[in-house]
């Protein structure tokens, strides 16, 4: 490894160290991190991570980085880098077959088949129809690389529903309501633009308004999807909906809500998209909406790549859409070397069990944060979720102080990440929701992993106390 | 609409909307301490509350003073 010397020097949970000790590279690097890479949070990130060692991150915090002091330590990954990381030290066992994969594979197009993206179709199929009680038949899949193309294509299946290029008619006009979610988050592009609720990320970007209205619904909340679908009766085309409510603070939607959005959208013949890219391979199934339920249009991503590259699939029902010659065409279409890592990425969840462990694992974890904060609210007022995807709702005194917090669990030696919750005038009083600490930890941790985060948290609430 | 008016309405903004509970207790020439994100929300509660469009020359905000004075100017 190459800072061996200084997963070494940590003897103890965290080290300061002067920064001529480290090498002539590392110093002249952490003197001036940024460059020219764009800042998307508006703060400067005051940590760099350095490598990782099994399910450890080794971080320097810069906090005295002028005064030539670094402090390092090890960090227990509980984010997967936006959830991407599934199977954490289950990757080091792909590392032999990797260099093999590069040394076989040949680029190829959407134009050409492979063998590879054909078992990959596969097992996808396989786990997607048992999920939602269909066959594989039913359904058609493409690849895209991120999750935000995956939910542009999406879209444009939605729109392009009902339209034919033949005589530019469009059979279904009066279907002009497309519903999304508050506080839900769909990637960063034109199209997942459409669906997001907050001006600071809507602002200055064109809408659709033209050809459709996006309306908004609050997740899990059956009074208001009644009203909402009665509103707009007869011109509802589809429902944009997440696994589990990520962003907006980790809200799952129960089997009753599910049960009623799906009956609502048949009665009006709508569709259903259900985007599980955040959620999907890590709530205890393939996808975390209840088993037996069949939206008509899929999107997976992040854990799909095992958090080694971007890959993303859009799976539709073949009833319910098609795609039309020259739309959706990728450079990467899950090419031999991508499709080849990701055949084994599933091979070793089913392997593993991984599935039945993250419902097992997060059943333990839900239980001892629950506990945790029935003793002690002063940080934390709910938590929230469903396998390894854990959500941890700040109280009021910490509602909007979510970064702060992620830096202190950080430094306590777990790295979490922050979900905004649904804060704002949009948003009515009651429907609020304080940032929500993101607890995504790869399905491979062990009990005794996450003994030790609850102790950390613990830790931390006394830290902030004192 | 006079001073006391708008004050109020940005102070409950900030204790309410953005949970600034230090609110309580600061003058209105005390540093606010907003972060990016905040400076973006408090600028769309000025164009929303009071209907101003500020261009992007605008300094960041400080103060409820100079918060006021800009709803004022603009």
């Amino acid at each position: 490894m190459k800072y061996q010397y200084l997963w070494e020097k940590l003897t103890e949970n965290n080290i300061n160290l002067n920064i001529n000790e480290l090498d002539p590279e590392l110093q002249a690097y952490l003197r001036n991190t940024t460059n020219n890479l764009a800042n998307h949070y508006g703060d400067d990130a005051k940590f760099v991570f350095l490598e990782r060692k099994s399910n450890d991150v080794l971080v320097v915090d810069l906090a005295n980085v002028n005064s030539n002091e670094v402090t390092l330590f090890k960090a227990m990954n509980c984010s997967g880098g936006y959830g991407t990381d599934i199977l954490g030290s289950e990757l080091d066992k792909l590392a032999d077959m990797v260099s093999n994969f590069i040394k076989t594979s040949f680029p190829t197009t959407d134009e050409f088949h492979s063998y590879d993206r054909y078992l990959l179709v596969n097992s996808i199929l396989k786990l997607i129809s048992k999920h939602t009680n269909t066959t594989s038949n039913d359904w058609e899949i493409t690849f895209t690389s991120t999750g935000t193309e995956a939910i542009d294509l999406a879209m444009q299946l939605i729109m392009l529903d009902g339209y034919s290029l033949q005589n530019n008619i469009n059979a279904k006009k009066e279907k002009d309501v497309i519903f999304a979610c508050h506080g839900a988050w769909h990637g960063w592009g034109l199209n997942s633009n459409q669906l997001l609720d907050r001006k600071q990320f809507t602002g200055g970007i064109p809408r659709i308004s033209n050809d459709y209205k996006v309306v908004f619904i609050h997740y899990n909340n059956i009074e208001n999807l009644r009203k909402k679908f009665s509103l707009y009766k007869g011109r509802i085309k589809s429902i944009v909906v997440e696994g589990i409510l990520g962003d907006g603070g980790v809200i799952v939607g129960d089997d009753v809500w599910w049960e009623e959005l799906f009956k609502l959208a048949s009665e009006e013949n709508a569709t259903i998209l259900d985007d599980e890219i955040f959620t999907g391979f890590r709530c205890g199934g393939v996808l975390a909406i209840p088993k037996g339920f069949s939206p008509d249009c899929i999107t997976i991503g992040k854990a799909l790549g095992g958090s080694l590259f971007p890959i993303s699939a859009v799976i539709w029902k073949k009833n319910k859409f098609n795609i039309r010659p020259g739309i959706g065409v990728r450079t990467f279409n899950a090419r031999p070397f991508q499709a080849k890592i990701v055949n084994e990425i599933i091979q070793t969840i089913i392997d593993n069990n991984l599935f039945q462990r993250s419902e097992d694992l997060g059943n333990y974890f839900y239980q001892k944060l629950n506990i945790l904060i029935q003793n002690d609210n002063y940080l934390f007022k709910e938590v929230r979720g469903k396998g390894l995807f854990i959500g941890l709702e700040l109280s009021r005194k910490f509602a909007k102080k979510g970064r702060i917090i992620r830096d202190i669990l950080l430094r306590n030696g777990i790295l979490v990440e922050v979900e905004s919750g649904q804060l704002g005038l949009h948003i009515d009083r009651e429907y609020r929701i304080h940032e929500t600490i993101r607890i995504a930890p790869p399905l491979t941790i062990s009990k005794s992993d996450i003994d030790y985060i609850v102790e950390q948290i613990k830790k931390t609430i006394k830290t902030l106390k004192d | 609409m006079d001073n006391n008016q708008i004050e109020q309405k940005v102070r409950n903004f900030l204790l309410d909307e953005m949970m600034k509970d230090e609110v309580k207790n600061i003058s209105n020439d005390d540093i606010l301490m907003l972060d990016s994100i905040e400076q973006v929300e408090m600028r769309v509660f000025l164009e929303e509350e009071f209907s101003i469009v500020l261009d992007n020359q605008t300094e960041p905000f400080t103060t409820i003073t100079q918060i006021i004075q800009i709803i004022h100017n603009n």
